[in-house]
């Protein structure tokens, strides 16, 4: 008997197939409608009639009913138009610049130690300077590499034309992490919400961030907001957002860095205020622990040496001032050393000068003289000169041939705080020493301050140390170690451009037998060799652009 | 020497990435000597490791590299390497007599091509002989095929009665052992489709309707099979082909397949593993508006046996497999012309494609994929994310694409039309390339 069925052919044939014809029997006669219609007389003239089995006629059916909903497939409306892209302005890049950007993006999906972004960094400076845009169909893929980098956000925005706003304003994911500032809306009350609502809201490394922006904007409204809410802040966070105070740090912070960071229950919180405070001219900080320095640190002229008194025990003035009891500065340090060392790194060396009557250089001679305490001298004059950045004792350590910079948390610390200009002379005066035969060269310490300082070399630094390498090469001395090997492709994106010139006169070939000293000078040329065609491919457009012009005209 | 490939041509052909670096390295004059040209090759000598500089030389008109280095990579890094300096730069290679080994080479690939048409040439005897054989081969496997036919319909009927609701939970080799059946069967074609079964349980949705429009494709094959007799000869060639039968090329190539002579623009290539076979899908757009699908296969890093760049045009014969809807091709002959823009003489809508794709249905019911180029149309993303493509009357088709593909395209079009290429399915439309102003862009796929 016929039943009847009110459902649609898709979905009844669909259900039968799910369920299975033992659970739900076919239903011979279908729906009305011309599917319906067409599926049966189908079966009807292949003579599916009552001697064929249900099964058959249902997998027959529904391939009638998949072939009818495959041909007769609607296309969606959309209504809304999308946006169109304004037209760009800027021309193109040549074709040579962009098959190297497509190279320097293929390091990227290799995982080289290239470090792609500093390499697309390069390309992007030259083409934002040449006022030229990565081709349209290349904006994604950037937008996509530089979301993490923020160092890159403007280089990005230049280089992508209006494909960079068009793109951004569709897809929030780009619109979150490009939150490009606008430098001449310092003011803009709507920012400054926004930024306490990042602060308030946000995780550690936003907050962070939003701190240091309104410091840059307005330092008041910035310590203002950090007072609001530093006492409920976990002890790293006060930590991380005291040193967002380092922007425009002036008498105006003491209130808080003295009453609240130094009044902190934290050591660490209070180590950090401390050497906040010790950097603000004539604050009660400073003054109170040149006092104590003054106590404990005098000079014996005539026997030409440091005095040093320390109390036998912490005094609690010192505690709260940041110094630590128990701090591991060096393991060949004393407890008492390491108060003395934490104290004299928080005066200013010019102070003992003017004390003493002495220069850079001769304090520095006495504190290295030997004595019990001439390292924790040592380390402290180091700190303090990191920490000031008075060039007097900078050059007087760098001058002394006793002090080696990377044997020390202290060196390093000062190797990153030196003017890049110093580090560089430095390392110059050194490399005729470095040259010499192995035996009689002192330490190499050259790759150690390269690895350290992260800095772009200036043109003469990166031409002499070009001229180190090609001449260590040519005369087979070993100056080169596991730093150099670690590093060449590193030193290789630091050089200056001009490296390009010289690269080619570092005679790499099969002669050499040392294979880490081969592979590591093939990466340093192929580095250095990819940057300069970039360079050359930017500069080469550059002149056909400003020729053209120039006919033109 | 008239045929110029940019770079980027070039490095397509590279068979992976540390390839084209290497040969982008190798790209400088001062590693090369003896650089020369004619019409229809350049070649080069490169100082490698050896003592012998390497003799490397291109037929440019193929793209065609030889080496006698020993790297097992092809095209290895001197042939790129030799390409990218005529790319850079045709004045460093001087016009002149080919030396001794570029000539032999030149005159052993026209030797082995002439040697290939020739085999087929066979006395009567021989021929008859070979044609009863190949009968009775043809025979067995068609009794073969039809065996497993009917345990795959017992096997779908099973299916039907239990309900498909019930496959969800069986394993993966409750479709494997199937397609093993098939396979023994020497029904390889259908044992393919068996086996996408499995792979439409395993998405996490909307595979029930897949898998009826997958059963549906099969039952109907099965069906068509059982009534070959009584077909058409088209559609006797396409159930055949859907079942797993090979057309010979050789019988194609000697005047049974249509021949096209046509500028062909490989307007879409992609690649993938199957069986541990890498195909190579190239789709050829003819300026006279025929498509033609050509296959290339290599096992492991072996380069693939046909090689076409994508975005360049070549001109040549093509020769189409039988069918009542011609799609799959051999290239018969070729001879790149780089020099052309791509043009667009596509379809004009969505509702054209969807009617274009309605009528081949109607002539190929099981029909797998077929070309969209389509005039016009803007990409575009939805707020939920979803990829679609509309045309002027504001049509859209669905697009099934990675997402930074996705960015790509719609950067590309920036809100204005183009014209695009791909696949479309039947439910969406995976694009391969899209083009605008005379430029070509080649789209990757997922399968990338």
């Amino acid at each position: 008997m016929a039943i009847q069925v009110k459902k649609s052919p898709f979905y009844e044939l669909t259900e039968t197939a799910i369920l299975g014809t033992d659970r739900k029997p076919l239903n011979r006669i279908l729906a009305g409608g011309d599917l319906g219609k067409t599926i049966a007389d189908l079966s009807q003239r292949e003579g599916q009639g009552e001697n064929q089995s249900p099964e058959r006629v249902l997998i027959d059916q529904l391939t009638t009913l998949s072939i009818a909903r495959k041909a007769g497939i609607h296309a969606n409306v959309f209504e809304n138009p999308i946006a169109v892209c304004p037209p760009e302005t800027q021309p193109k890049v040549s074709e040579r610049s962009l098959a190297l950007l497509v190279q320097i993006l293929a390091l990227e999906t290799k995982g080289s130690e290239l470090r792609p972004s500093k390499m697309v960094a390069d390309w992007l400076s030259y083409c934002a300077e040449a006022n030229q845009r990565v081709p349209e169909e290349f904006v994604p893929r950037l937008l996509s590499l530089g979301r993490n980098i923020s160092d890159l956000h403007q280089l990005i925005a230049k280089c992508c034309g209006e494909h960079f706003a068009w793109l951004i304003s569709l897809n929030q994911e780009w619109r979150t992490a490009y939150k490009i500032q606008e430098p001449d809306q310092p003011d803009d009350s709507d920012q400054i919400q926004a930024l306490i609502n990042t602060f308030e809201t946000a995780d550690q490394k936003e907050r962070y961030q939003a701190l240091l922006t309104m410091r840059q904007h307005d330092a008041q409204a910035a310590l203002t907001l950090l007072s609001s809410t530093f006492e409920k802040e976990s002890f790293d966070s006060k930590i991380l957002f005291l040193k967002a105070l380092n922007i425009s740090l002036s008498l105006s912070d003491e209130p808080f860095l003295e009453d609240v960071a130094l009044a902190d229950r934290r050591k660490e919180v209070r180590a950090q205020a401390a050497a906040q405070l010790c950097l603000i001219a004539n604050s009660r900080f400073q003054q109170r622990m040149i006092a104590r320095a003054d106590q404990y640190l005098a000079y014996n002229k005539n026997e030409n040496r440091f005095a040093i008194t320390l109390p036998d025990k912490l005094e609690d003035s010192m505690s709260r001032d940041g110094i630590i009891e128990n701090l591991s500065i060096d393991s060949r340090l004393g407890q008492k050393a390491t108060w003395l060392c934490q104290i004299v790194s928080l005066v200013p060396a010019s102070h003992w000068q003017k004390r003493f009557a002495l220069s850079a250089k001769e304090i520095l001679k006495v504190a290295t003289a030997n004595s019990e305490w001439s390292l924790a001298l040592t380390l402290a004059l180091i700190n303090s000169a990191a920490k000031f950045g008075e060039v007097e004792i900078q050059q007087a350590i760098l001058e002394c041939g006793e002090i080696h910079l990377t044997d020390s948390q202290s060196g390093l610390l000062l190797l990153k705080a030196l003017p890049h200009a110093l580090l560089e002379n430095l390392i110059l005066q050194k490399l005729p020493s470095w040259s010499r035969p192995s035996e009689q060269a002192p330490r190499l310490d050259l790759w150690y301050y390269l690895e350290q300082v992260d800095f772009n070399w200036s043109e003469q630094f990166t031409r002499e140390i070009m001229k180190f390498i090609i001449k260590e090469c040519r005369e087979k001395v070993p100056v080169f170690g596991h730093t150099f090997y670690s590093n060449a492709s590193i030193f290789a994106l630091r050089m200056h451009i001009s490296a390009g010139e010289l690269i080619e006169q570092i005679a790499i070939n099969s002669e050499m037998t040392d294979v880490y000293r081969r592979n590591a000078l093939e990466r340093m040329s192929d580095t250095v060799k990819l940057r300069y065609e970039i360079f050359q491919s930017f500069k080469s457009s550059k002149e056909i652009i400003t020729s053209t012009k120039g006919n033109r005209q | 020497m008239s045929i110029a490939y940019t770079a980027e041509q070039i490095l397509e052909l590279a068979p992976d990435s540390s390839a084209a670096k290497a040969g982008r390295d190798l790209a400088n004059p001062s590693k090369w000597k003896n650089l020369g040209s004619n019409e229809q090759s350049i070649w080069g000598e490169c100082q490698g490791s050896g003592a012998n500089p390497y003799q490397t030389r291109a037929d440019l008109s193929g793209p065609a590299f030889k080496c006698s280095c020993p790297s097992r990579k092809f095209p290895c890094k001197h042939s790129l390497a030799l390409a990218l300096l005529c790319s850079a730069s045709q004045a460093l290679f001087e016009e002149k007599e080919p030396p001794a080994w570029v000539s032999e080479w030149l005159t052993n690939r026209g030797a082995k091509k002439r040697k290939e048409t020739n085999e087929a040439e066979k006395s009567p005897e021989q021929l008859e002989e070979s044609l009863l054989a190949k009968d009775k081969r043809k025979q067995d496997r068609l009794s073969r095929v039809q065996t497993g036919i009917e345990e795959l319909e017992l096997f779908i009927s099973d299916l039907m009665r239990q309900g498909i609701g019930t496959v969800k939970k069986q394993p993966f080799a409750f479709w494997k052992s199937r397609a093993a059946r098939l396979v023994d069967a020497q029904a390889p074609g259908l044992a393919r489709l068996v086996s996408e079964c499995a792979e439409i349980i395993a998405r996490s949705s909307d595979w029930e309707d897949a898998l009826i429009d997958k059963l549906a494709t099969i039952n109907l094959i099965c069906r068509a099979f059982l009534k070959l007799e009584n077909l058409p000869p088209e559609l006797k060639a396409d159930v055949l082909t859907a079942i797993g039968f090979n057309q010979s090329q050789d019988e194609l190539l000697s005047g049974a397949g249509k021949c096209l002579d046509d500028l062909w623009l490989v307007v879409g290539q992609y690649s993938y593993t199957q069986d541990r076979l890498r195909v190579q899908r190239n789709w050829l757009w003819g300026k006279g508006g025929q498509s033609a699908l050509v296959l290339g296969f290599a096992h492991g890093t072996a380069p693939f046996d046909t090689m076409l760049i994508p975005g360049l045009f070549y001109r040549g014969e093509l020769v189409f497999y039988q069918g009542s809807l011609p799609q799959r091709a051999l290239i018969k002959s070729k001879h790149s012309e780089p020099s052309i823009a791509p043009f667009v003489s596509g379809l004009p809508s969505v509702g054209a494609a969807l009617s274009s794709y309605a009528s081949d249905l109607a002539k190929t019911p099981w029909l797998d994929t077929v070309p969209f180029l389509l005039e016009e149309v803007i990409p575009l993303r939805t707020s939920g994310g979803k990829w679609w493509l509309v045309d002027k009357e504001k049509n859209g088709l669905p697009l099934i694409v990675k997402e930074e593909t996705g960015w790509q395209l719609l950067s590309y079009a920036g809100g204005l039309p183009l014209s695009l290429f791909g696949e479309w399915d039947g439910t969406t439309l995976k694009p391969l390339a899209a083009m605008k102003d005379g430029n070509y862009l080649r789209l990757q796929t997922l399968e990338v």
